[in-house]
């Protein structure tokens, strides 16, 4: 049984009691703080790219950000490209590595549900649909139906 | 028993929400008592509409009724959607599935809402674009979801679908 008393009072929709069901291994000793507020005006794609003014979408209407040159679609392939317009190649795994940056993307039956990025600090930092952006401790702690599993990894260079 | 609460006392109220006239709980069988009669009003047609998980059946404005369906499903798909990253998983949920479905009546609703919602609007590009098959977000805001707003918000406009001032 969940153990509200445990929930960090700082993650803010801790609140809502749908959320840690749809991300049951989720946990408080695994969620190590919360970075913003929630808002619908970034998603996990930006936010792993450090983008925090956009929202990327490869959406069929051409209203949301999708880098230019980069196939509009919901593809695993869409989604490194769209990363690689930021400097980002696809390596073999999460491991810190000297001088460079990691992210990951989650699928589920092939297709792209959610990215998180790696921190200096050695947590994970993802941003939860519409709601905040949290640290993790690990990327297993975000697997389940809602994003799937980690799956491919990248990286790019430090400036 | 029933109660009629749109004859007298509701009549000079300013919004339109008070055109709703209560005349349940709805009964089990069909009751042979005549309808209440339901003051004119300018706003459209009137429509019965049965308040959700309630006993209750209002006849009202078809917009009223429009915009309280709105919201009950606005509500719905907000309590759905969950941690969702994408607006395409967001947009198949049923809630959203059935706002599209409401079809031209539901825009000035949906831009309504949108304007309401001020520098944290909601998702609500896909529904405009498919329902109103138009994208008046230019490119350079594609993503700036509230440029995003604020262009759909004057097409609202233009189109006298919704005024800003």
């Amino acid at each position: 049984m969940f153990n509200w008393v445990d929930w960090p009072p700082e993650f803010t929709y801790s609140a809502d009691p749908r959320f840690p069901h749809e991300v049951p291994n989720l946990r408080p000793h695994l969620c190590a703080d919360t970075v913003s507020e929630a808002t619908s005006g970034y998603n996990c794609i930006a936010w792993a790219a450090s983008d925090v003014e956009n929202w990327w979408e490869p959406d069929p209407f051409f209203q949301y950000h999708w880098p230019d040159g980069v196939q509009r679609n919901y593809s695993q392939q869409a989604y490194i490209d769209a990363f690689g317009t930021v400097g980002f190649e696809v390596c073999d795994n999460d491991m810190p590595e000297e001088g460079m940056e990691k992210i990951v993307l989650y699928t589920l039956r092939g297709e792209p549900k959610h990215a998180a990025r790696r921190l200096r600090n050695g947590n994970w930092t993802s941003k939860l649909g519409g709601y905040e952006d949290i640290q993790h401790t690990t990327l297993d702690c975000l697997s389940g139906p809602l994003y799937g599993i980690p799956n491919v990894y990248l990286r790019r260079r430090i400036a | 028993m029933s109660a009629d609460l749109s004859t007298t006392t509701n009549k000079n109220m300013a919004i339109a929400v008070v055109c709703v006239s209560l005349i349940a709980p709805a009964p089990a069988v069909a009751s042979t008592a005549p309808v209440p009669a339901i003051e004119e009003n300018t706003l459209g047609r009137e429509v019965s509409y049965v308040i959700p998980e309630s006993d209750y059946e209002m006849v009202t404005d078809s917009r009223v009724a429009t915009w309280i369906k709105f919201q009950d499903l606005r509500r719905e798909w907000h309590e759905a959607r969950g941690g969702r990253s994408s607006v395409a998983e967001m947009a198949m949920l049923p809630a959203y599935q059935k706002i599209m479905g409401m079809g031209p009546d539901v825009l000035p609703h949906i831009l309504t809402q949108l304007r309401y919602e001020g520098d944290q609007p909601d998702h609500w590009f896909w529904a405009l674009a498919a329902i109103a098959d138009t994208n008046p977000v230019p490119p350079q805001s594609r993503g700036k979801v509230r440029e995003m707003a604020r262009a759909w918000l004057e097409w609202g406009e233009k189109t006298g679908n919704v005024q800003l001032g």
